[in-house]
């Protein structure tokens, strides 16, 4: 069992990295990723409901006819994500209002449906918490080593700490989407050379 | 007919099970949203009108009387009091931006008709460019300005670079709150 726990959390870490591999929920990615802090404050909210989502869908899976499954993923979803917004909104105000409207966009972030549809819903509870918690850090882990490049190009700083001189201009397509864009296109020819060098 | 009810049940359950939960957290997080918000508004009340030690709402709709306006709104009005005497108001108004309505406090001393500080609250504008007129750089050209001025971008007020519209908007509040305040005076 434990074997096959780690199987499943490594899997979503590189081999089916959500947003290198699988290319979903790139949405969020391309919006927050402009900041650090965003970044983690995204990963973490990602982390949670997408752990708490298909603990549940797995638990309540033989209980929900196929036919309103979807309906049922979508309310199970959305109540983690309020609970999030609300919880973020009263105890995280500044991080709550840098990500404004992608908080609630959780909602539809196709990893969470992704994962609830294809894996949660079939697999017993344990495997779906090993999935979702590979997927929900391979997601953070993409988006942080975006938001490093984007915030120390784009501002010059890490975490909203100055690195580089105050002469420095930021770049502005790093603060622009074009700056995620190019950067995912990066990571991802590097992750599939380093695969297949892996491999042969 | 079962097998209707036995999706209508699930999906039922569900939907009550998830209502009951998100009634408990916003049970217990009303009270410390709203009073973050009472928090921020306070803050930023200071720092629009730092003369001011109290501000007393106003009726918003005292300050309605100019020509209805889809790009402008006035939320709301305070009016900024220093030992007990009225040095000013400070306008709560929603300009549209780029990206949606840009909500800011503008503090107006009305003895020497002019601007004494300006706040973003809330923006849906670009992340990195028309979010900066929510900064201290682009703000602070405002600061001081006479009730008289123009606020016209590219006359006397600097756009934020590749910001030209956030920053018309934020322009134009100011003129607005402006001319109410000089309409009000006469």
């Amino acid at each position: 069992m434990m074997r096959e726990f780690w199987y499943h959390f490594r899997n979503g870490l590189l081999g089916e990295n959500p947003v290198l591999k699988l290319m979903i929920g790139l949405c969020s990615v391309l919006a927050v990723s402009v900041r650090v802090e965003n970044c983690l404050g995204m990963g973490a909210a990602v982390i949670f409901v997408l752990t708490c989502s298909s603990l549940v869908i797995s638990l309540i899976r033989n209980f929900v006819p196929n036919e309103v499954r979807i309906p049922i993923f979508i309310v199970v979803i959305s109540t983690f994500t309020t609970i999030v917004d609300l919880v973020m909104k009263a105890y995280l105000p500044p991080l709550s209002k840098a990500m404004g409207i992608f908080i609630p966009l959780i909602v539809v972030n196709c990893i969470i449906m992704a994962r609830a549809e294809a894996f949660a819903s079939r697999k017993p509870p344990l495997l779906a918490v090993a999935d979702a918690l590979g997927m929900g850090v391979g997601y953070t882990l993409v988006i942080t080593a975006i938001g490093v490049v984007r915030e120390l190009f784009g501002y010059g700083e890490i975490l909203s700490h100055p690195v580089f001189p105050k002469a420095y201009q930021g770049m502005m397509a790093m603060i622009l989407p074009p700056g995620a864009f190019l950067l995912i296109g990066i990571y991802i020819a590097l992750l599939n050379w380093s695969l297949r060098k892996v491999k042969s | 007919m079962r097998k209707i009810l036995r999706v209508a049940l699930a999906l039922t359950v569900v939907c009550v099970v998830a209502a009951l939960s998100l009634s408990v957290v916003y049970v217990v997080t009303k009270e410390k949203i709203a009073e973050e918000a009472r928090k921020e508004l306070k803050e930023a009340l200071g720092v629009v009108f730092p003369e001011a030690e109290t501000f007393v709402p106003l009726d918003p709709g005292t300050f309605g009387t100019l020509p209805e306006s889809k790009e402008i709104q006035v939320l709301e009005a305070y009016e900024a009091q220093s030992g007990g005497e009225r040095r000013g108001v400070v306008l709560k108004v929603a300009s549209t931006g780029y990206g949606g309505p840009i909500v800011l406090l503008v503090g107006v001393d009305t003895e020497e008709g002019k601007i004494t500080g300006l706040k973003v609250l809330e923006h849906q504008e670009t992340p990195g460019l028309g979010s900066n007129v929510a900064e201290e750089g682009f703000l602070s050209q405002f600061l001081g300005k006479s009730l008289e001025s123009p606020f016209r971008v590219g006359e006397d007020i600097q756009a934020v670079s590749g910001a030209t519209i956030s920053s018309r908007a934020v322009a134009r509040a100011c003129a607005k709150v402006a001319e109410i305040v000089r309409g009000e005076k006469r």
